[in-house]
């Protein structure tokens, strides 16, 4: 039987435990505003903004799965797109096998597949990996992954060569009798497994598990005098990851019906780091707002500017800088920091700096290549205008980067 | 069967031997003090007992087995707990994590991903024990890198009988103590330490002649003496390798 005190210390424990992994009640509001932002895209929303959504939820389930390595474990990979391109072959190849007339009806668990190849990734390629850490692990996972997409050209049968390999979602009947080619269904399923991973996630955090890699994160020579070794809890971290992120590679797999070499590149490794750093590596919220960062400028942005790259890497940088915990930790830091002047002007500072940025690299990209941008006015433009504008902005914003940094030298 | 024997243990770094051949047996439940001039070798000593450096010769027994360069979490398993000299915690999380933490390989709860920490009940009335203890119950939602340093001294302790060793090397528990605090950690040293066999090394004379049951002095990496409290207080070739540095007398309180 607990006795009484035991028991308030567990429900003071719980609710620590609640604020802990963010805000509850914001956290609360947020899921119920993105279920019913589902619900409604169902219902009445394009084609196009359903994509979307059902992008976003694939980098969320990513995105946990990599911050469970990075932010709770503290191991900074640059290999781990290769779990999740590896499941998502593995899911293609299910789907080509099972699939076709007189199959079995199993297409709401299919992502079991690919959490199935993500774990058998974990258990052999996540062995010779954890052994190391730090920057040593950095290194090895950087050269697992390049070796992983070298294996691309090596064995086209498997993986398709250069053109990939595609699938066909509909080839395989539903358990629930629903039409998967409607891209809203495979929206509902996908979100369906998004909240899965959610909870997931948040229920390891209350485990021993959970415990134990951030405590060996935080101090791994104290942990060894404790009985762990930090070998194996750093592998059982990278397990758990490479299983879920092969649940994400599956449902990309699913969602897109085709895999190529990029799944497994580093471009998608370093995707995921740039997208859970930007929205916040502690919080659960912080890969969904990397997600809706990510596929907002690739899908949105991209079509607005060819710029795009270089605002996402701005914002990456600027965030690295100024919020180390991401956009969602700017919202968990105290409130008397939150709302004091000097963050507010350091804020409209900000916003006033992208602007001139913007500016610049617009009209720099017009006078260059010869297209007009989109920002209003700009398209009637003549070149020597272009010009002048290009060095008045060029001269703002190289005399705000040697402000910005003399403050920061007066600040240390 | 001895709780811990050192036979001949060598280590050097380089050219310069630290460690010349040590020989100590140490009896279950036995208090232990280590003392020795700086650089005697002390802390040394025990990074080689805890496995954090592997000897050059000799053999390391605990509990009769043969622990010798064996990994710290092995000896840890085994029975083998130690403090930090420096407080060395989880320094982010609670208290009440950070003694879990400690708590929880022991407790058999290990890498468990199937049930929540609080749904162990023998882990949490550990925790819950142990806060007590060490009374740091009020401070228990506390991060460790907000307590005051007394405080962490004595979590740095905590966490050292949390994993339940029936061997603890404690490095300076009260190292930059006042007096008052350097007590009331003695008696919390030796409620915690009944049923355990302890190695405590301390600059505290006082400290050494209140709680050893016997005196380990380690001079330039030998054991120079072995004995009860009295005895080495008695012995001249302790009084002039060791005590005689001091005013020889004056230092050693005849109780």
């Amino acid at each position: 039987m607990p006795s009484e005190t035991s028991v308030m210390h567990s429900n003071r424990d719980h609710q620590n435990a609640g604020t802990l992994l963010g805000l509850p009640r914001m956290k609360g509001l947020l899921l119920c505003g993105g279920m019913l932002g589902v619900a409604g895209l169902v219902a009445w929303g394009s084609g196009f903004a359903v994509l979307l959504a059902t992008q976003i939820c694939v980098l969320w389930c990513f995105g946990l799965s990599y911050q469970l390595l990075f932010g709770r474990t503290g191991m900074l990979s640059f290999g781990h797109a290769v779990n999740f391109g590896l499941a998502a072959f593995a899911t293609t190849h299910a789907v080509r096998w099972l699939g076709g007339p007189g199959g079995w009806p199993i297409y709401e668990i299919l992502p079991l597949f690919g959490a199935l190849a993500g774990m058998l990734c974990g258990l052999v390629l996540g062995y010779p990996v954890t052994r190391r850490s730090g920057v040593a692990f950095a290194m090895v996972t950087l050269g697992l992954g390049e070796l992983v997409a070298a294996c691309f050209l090596m064995f086209p049968g498997f993986f398709g060569g250069e053109a990939g390999i595609t699938l066909q979602r509909t080839t395989v009947a539903s358990a629930l009798g629903l039409d998967y080619g409607r891209s809203a269904n495979q929206l509902v399923l996908t979100s369906c497994w998004s909240l899965l991973v959610v909870g997931v996630i948040l229920w390891l955090a209350q485990t021993p598990f959970g415990l134990a890699i951030v405590a060996v994160r935080e101090n791994p020579q104290r942990i060894e005098y404790l009985g762990y070794r930090t070998a194996s809890v750093r592998w059982a971290s990278y397990l758990v990851a490479s299983t879920l992120a092969g649940i994400a590679g599956s449902m990309s797999a699913l969602t897109y019906e085709i895999v190529t070499v990029d799944s497994v590149s580093l471009h998608t490794s370093a995707n995921v780091l740039l997208m859970t750093v930007i929205g916040g590596a502690q919080s659960v919220l912080g890969p969904l707002v990397g997600a809706v960062f990510l596929t907002v400028m690739q899908s949105v942005v991209s079509d607005w500017t060819r710029a795009w790259l270089f605002y996402y890497g701005f914002v990456f940088v600027i965030v690295v800088l100024e919020a180390p915990d991401g956009i969602m930790g700017l919202f968990g830091r105290p409130r008397g920091e939150r709302s004091t002047r000097s963050s507010m002007t350091r804020a409209s500072g900000y916003g006033l700096f992208a602007v001139l940025l913007v500016v610049f690299v617009e009209t720099c990209y017009q006078l260059t290549l010869g297209e007009p941008t989109q920002l209003p006015g700009w398209q009637d433009l003549k070149p020597p205008e272009l010009k002048a504008i290009l060095l008045c902005s060029g001269a703002l914003v190289a005399a705000a980067i040697v402000l910005w940094l003399r403050s920061r030298e007066v600040q240390q | 069967m001895s709780a811990l024997v050192l036979k001949g243990v060598h280590k050097s770094f380089g050219l310069t031997s630290v460690i010349r051949g040590t020989d100590l047996e140490i009896n279950p439940q036995e208090r232990v003090a280590l003392i020795g001039p700086n650089g005697a070798g002390k802390s040394t000593l025990f990074a080689l007992i805890s496995g954090q450096l592997r000897p050059d010769a000799g053999e390391i027994h605990l509990n009769g087995v043969d622990m010798t360069g064996k990994a710290p979490y092995l000896l840890a398993r085994a029975g083998l707990g130690r403090s930090f000299q420096v407080s060395n915690l989880f320094w982010s999380l609670t208290v009440r994590d950070n003694l879990t933490c400690a708590a929880m390989w022991c407790s058999g709860q290990r890498l468990g991903m199937l049930a929540r920490r609080q749904a162990s009940f023998a882990l949490m009335q550990r925790v819950d024990d142990l806060l007590e203890t060490l009374g740091l119950s009020e401070r228990a939602h506390v991060k460790a890198s907000a307590l005051s340093y007394a405080e962490q001294r004595v979590l740095e302790i905590g966490m050292t009988v949390a994993s339940e060793p029936n061997c603890m090397l404690l490095d300076e528990p009260t190292a930059g103590m006042s007096k008052a605090e350097t007590h009331r950690v003695i008696e919390l040293i030796k409620r915690i330490s009944t049923g355990r066999t302890l190695v405590i090394i301390e600059h505290d004379m006082n400290v050494v002649f209140n709680l050893a049951d016997r005196v380990a002095v380690l001079v330039y990496g030998r054991v120079l003496a072995f004995d009860r409290p009295a005895a080495i207080r008695s012995n001249p070739e302790v009084q002039s390798a060791y005590l005689g540095q001091h005013a020889s007398q004056s230092a050693l309180p005849h109780a």
